[in-house]
């Protein structure tokens, strides 16, 4: 529900990183001068808590439970890291986060394709009511339906299992992927698909031998962040999955920060938020300039 | 001056048939089979669940712990009775009136330090640009439950670093204060995680709609004798407009449904000066199995969205987004 503004401001990242700079004189020059400082001193304010993260999980415990906090690990050491690595339930937790999101992401793309292929491409019947179904889910809070889902999927027996929560996911994931990937069909000229109809393709060659290579740096743009969406998700897995084998990271970092083994462990809660955000920072940090081509036709137009 | 070729009979016959499939009289079902997979995953996630809350909020709640393991929320029906119970509490209205509150403080905060930030980034020169848009691109995809764990970390009573850096100034003394003893301290650091995470969206994307402004209006705006803030008032201001529209309606949304920002920051029991409409239905619904009530207040927390939905998806037709 989160998704159409994401990609459609990070289209605009590459853009905001062109804008031309006028100087006009000595005096502007100063101004400029004075601007980059502010944005440096909202640089530093804003990146402090990524910052914080990291140092705190190199940090010795002795070194955090200090009055005077250190800005820097006096002596680095990863032992945050290694505990959190040797704990079973996070390796298993690791695996179902990956398991549920991959398939989610998976489901969606292949769905959505077929979906956002039929509104980009022809004119029928319904065609707005489907779209608009495709918003209104998308818009619709999540953590309203959580109790009927979870009643839903107790009924057919997918409580407490990873099955359950894919097919979930796909509350959020599928009208996401169908509304982006229409952005990346429409891009495509349909001349390109009138030729290859009228050389003897066809309609399902036409998807597969012309559409799909062309909206593939779309497929991967919208798997990415159809990913980042299901990775970060917390509260249907919380509500759904009940038993320390089956949960997501999301969940291992609440019961790390409020059971009372770890205590106030601040550098493995640290580096155990640390890996959790990896995938998704590293896919987000990647893929930002990918998510952006090819989104022209956003809320960014005048 | 026109010469007639006599056209190749079979391809221009081909083309014909294709156009008139194009245009669907042969293509007919083709489109309904591609949209049949996603029509019936959103009947069984969305449909299904929409139907269920429902039917579960006009039912019965039974509070016996026999009663609910074993009908699994399915009791008689009772009307709008649930409903009324929930509006003639007086607990209702006050987190209703805090979720309000709240997320009035949350979007406008986030607005208004991320135009700031958006005009700063045109202003300032590429290096520096380019360092602030990377800082708020790892603040963008930091999780939020992961964010707050961090800012649950800075501002902790015990070696929390607020705590520390507020104390240098002089005359302040913060060591040792818990930020979460009283609710609207605690609710203003979850302020800080919201507006923290908000802010790169609504900055970078406002800051490209700025560069899209017609350099020559601002241009005649400054010949004509404008001030800065009048150019942005008057030019730059109604050419952002449809952005921001969608901006603060997604803002709304948001921040009207935050809920994992709360969670964490209260260890998973957010007490009752914590909760806003979103905890209240999970406390309530999930955490005490009241799945009726909590369904009652799911619906209401729908139809208090459904304008700005409906108003959403309006706006995204009318700038043809949608078309």
């Amino acid at each position: 529900m989160t998704a159409t503004a994401d990609v459609t401001a990070a289209q605009t990242t590459t853009a905001a990183l062109k804008a031309p700079i006028r100087r006009h004189g000595a005096r502007r020059r100063y101004a400029t001068w004075a601007w980059n400082a502010l944005a440096m001193v909202l640089a530093v304010v804003i990146g402090f808590p990524i910052y914080w993260m990291l140092i705190t999980a190199f940090k010795r415990s002795s070194d955090i439970t200090t009055l005077t906090p250190q800005f820097w690990p006096a002596h680095p050491s990863l032992r945050g890291f290694s505990d959190v690595l040797h704990d079973p339930i996070f390796i298993d937790d690791m695996r179902n986060s990956a398991i549920i999101t991959l398939s989610a992401v998976l489901i969606s793309l292949v769905i959505g394709f077929f979906g956002a292929m039929a509104i980009a491409r022809f004119r029928f019947l319904g065609r707005k009511v489907f779209i608009f179904a495709v918003l209104i889910v998308q818009m619709i809070p999540l953590l309203a339906l959580t109790i009927p889902m979870s009643l839903l999927l107790d009924s057919v027996h997918l409580k407490n299992a990873l099955l359950g929560v894919i097919i979930a996911y796909l509350m959020f994931s599928m009208p996401y992927t169908v509304w982006t990937l229409r952005t990346f069909i429409a891009n495509v000229p349909p001349e390109l698909d009138e030729a290859a109809l009228v050389d003897g393709c066809s309609r399902w060659q036409v998807f597969y031998k012309i559409i799909l290579p062309l909206v593939g740096p779309g497929l991967i743009a919208t798997g990415v962040y159809g990913w980042i969406l299901a990775w970060n998700e917390f509260v249907l897995a919380n509500t759904l999955l009940l038993t320390n084998d089956k949960q997501t990271l999301m969940i291992y970092l609440l019961i790390f920060q409020s059971s009372p083994v770890h205590g106030a462990d601040w550098s493995g809660l640290m580096a155990a938020a640390t890996l959790t955000s990896l995938p998704v920072v590293v896919l987000f940090v990647i893929f930002q300039s990918r998510i952006s081509a090819g989104l022209t036709a956003g809320a960014v137009k005048g | 001056m026109s010469i007639e070729i006599a056209p190749d009979e079979p391809v221009a016959e081909r083309r014909r048939l294709v156009l008139d499939r194009r245009r669907g009289s042969r293509a007919g079902n083709l489109p309904y089979l591609l949209i049949l997979p996603a029509s019936l995953v959103l009947l069984a996630v969305a449909g299904w669940p929409l139907y269920k809350i429902i039917t579960l909020s006009l039912q019965k709640q039974e509070s016996g712990k026999y009663a609910l393991f074993h009908n699994k929320g399915t009791t008689a029906f009772v009307g709008l009775r649930n409903f009324t119970n929930i509006l003639s509490d007086s607990t209702f209205w006050t987190v209703l009136l805090r979720t309000v509150t709240f997320t009035a403080v949350n979007v406008a905060l986030s607005l208004l330090l991320g135009m700031g930030i958006a005009l700063l980034l045109n202003r300032v020169s590429r290096w520096a640009r380019i360092i602030l848009v990377a800082v708020l691109l790892f603040a963008w995809a930091v999780p939020s439950t992961v964010s707050t764990q961090i800012f649950y970390w800075l501002f902790s009573n015990q070696y929390g670093v607020v705590n520390y850096l507020l104390s240098e100034i002089p005359g302040v003394h913060m060591h040792g204060h818990d930020w979460f003893a009283d609710p609207h301290q605690g609710l203003a650091v979850v302020t800080a995680v919201v507006v923290w995470g908000a802010i790169p969206l609504l900055a970078i994307s406002l800051h490209a709609g700025i560069t899209q402004v017609p350099r020559d209006t601002l241009e005649a705006a400054r010949v004509d004798g404008a001030g800065p803030w009048q150019a942005f008032r008057s030019v730059t201001l109604p050419f952002l407009r449809p952005l921001l529209v969608i901006l603060t309606t997604l803002s709304v949304i948001w921040d009207f449904g935050v809920f994992n920002q709360i969670w964490f920051m209260r260890n998973g029991h957010p007490e009752p000066g914590y909760q806003t409409l979103g905890i209240y239905m999970y406390s309530e619904g999930v955490g005490s199995s009241h799945y009726n009530f909590g369904a009652a207040v799911g619906v209401l927390m729908m139809l208090c969205l459904l304008g700005v939905m409906i108003f959403y998806i309006r706006q995204l037709f009318r700038i043809g987004d949608a078309a």
